[in-house]
């Protein structure tokens, strides 16, 4: 009986631990969620650098426009590796043309470039053009193809593969400017998310 | 006398409980990996504000982590020991830490094209450890 007070102080700390788990194991589904929630945000916000890197490429490389869509390539090689890493997952398929500073006729490189972890069967054909295919392509590798066209008109270049993709990229070509429109087709997939965005963009280079 | 105390013991368990009830309240408990990916992305919020004001750039094409590692003091927790670490395609150009803090370490990445006309591919690498 005399340590009768001390009783209240180990019940307090019975009923402590007890509250513990209590609440622990009532907010297990929430802080699971909440992991997963701000897991999912961390890859997205990483992946949205890793598309904005892409198009930065362009905007670095703009006063060398040899070296655009090589750049690219290597880019996306350098980010391939780095999220291998990290087993995250790069899909990446692109497209760059560019024109000359010319007027009357010309000719448009066009280059496809095939980061897709797979090979394909990849064809590319520009308005009316015979369409020309590379079959095979393996992954991490690049395709380039001329076409003769006219400085100052519209064009349209289908880009496909395996029959089963198909995008359209339209190129307007300036007189005596020279023109780059590149093709982006991304998928980022990590362990919580994934992220994918397809769009163009278009350059009028200096 | 002796009802005293146990009043005062009654009262201090009291105090016992009902701290605890704040304490949980205002602090929902976190599990161990949030606490990690919340230091993640800390780090990486601090290199993308970095980013934004140029000032990222300008530091990886001067290779100069230390100014880095210096700007993210205010997003990182300071119980955390950290390195900047700025990789090119095939290696690092600034020191790594030791293996064994590297065994230890969570880190960020911020990949970088370049800066200006110049294209220089970087990994801009935050390892964190000692959480």
């Amino acid at each position: 009986m005399r340590n009768k007070g001390q009783m209240f102080l180990i019940t307090a700390a019975i009923v402590i631990v007890i509250l513990v788990l209590l609440k622990t194991s009532i907010n297990l589904p929430n802080i699971l969620q909440r992991e997963k929630e701000l897991k999912s945000r961390f890859e997205k916000e990483f992946f949205l650098n890793v598309g904005d890197e892409l198009v930065k490429v362009i905007d670095i490389s703009y006063h060398q426009s040899n070296n655009i869509t090589n750049n690219v390539f290597d880019f996306g090689n350098f980010t391939r590796k780095r999220m291998t890493e990290r087993l995250q997952s790069f899909d990446f398929l692109y497209v760059g043309a560019v024109t000359p500073a010319s007027q009357g006729s010309a000719t448009m490189n066009v280059t496809l470039i095939n980061l897709l972890n797979k090979p394909v069967n990849a064809t590319l054909q520009l308005d009316s053009f015979i369409p020309v295919n590379y079959s095979e392509m393996l992954g991490s590798t690049s395709w380039t193809t001329n076409y003769s066209i006219t400085q100052g008109q519209t064009y349209t270049l289908i880009v496909g593969y395996n029959g089963t993709y198909s995008e359209n990229v339209t190129i307007q070509t300036k007189v005596n400017r020279s023109v780059y429109v590149g093709f982006f087709d991304i998928t980022l997939t990590g362990s919580e998310t994934t992220y994918k965005d397809k769009f163009q963009k278009n350059y009028t280079l200096p | 006398m002796k009802g005293q105390l146990y009043m005062l013991e009654v009262g201090i368990a009291i105090l016992m409980i009902l701290s605890i009830v704040i304490f949980l309240f205002l602090n929902p408990p976190d599990s161990p990996e949030y606490k990690i990916i919340n230091y993640k992305m800390n780090a990486y919020t601090g290199l993308e504000v970095l980013e934004r004001t140029g000032d990222l750039r300008r530091y990886v094409a001067d290779n100069n982590a230390t100014a880095i590692n210096e700007s993210l003091n205010q997003y990182i927790p300071n119980f955390l020991s950290r390195t900047v670490v700025i990789f090119n395609d095939t290696t690092n150009l600034t020191t790594k830490p030791s293996l064994s803090n590297l065994n230890e370490s969570i880190s960020v990445s911020y990949f970088l094209a370049g800066d200006f006309d110049d294209y220089k591919p970087r990994d801009v690498r935050v390892y964190m450890w000692g959480y």
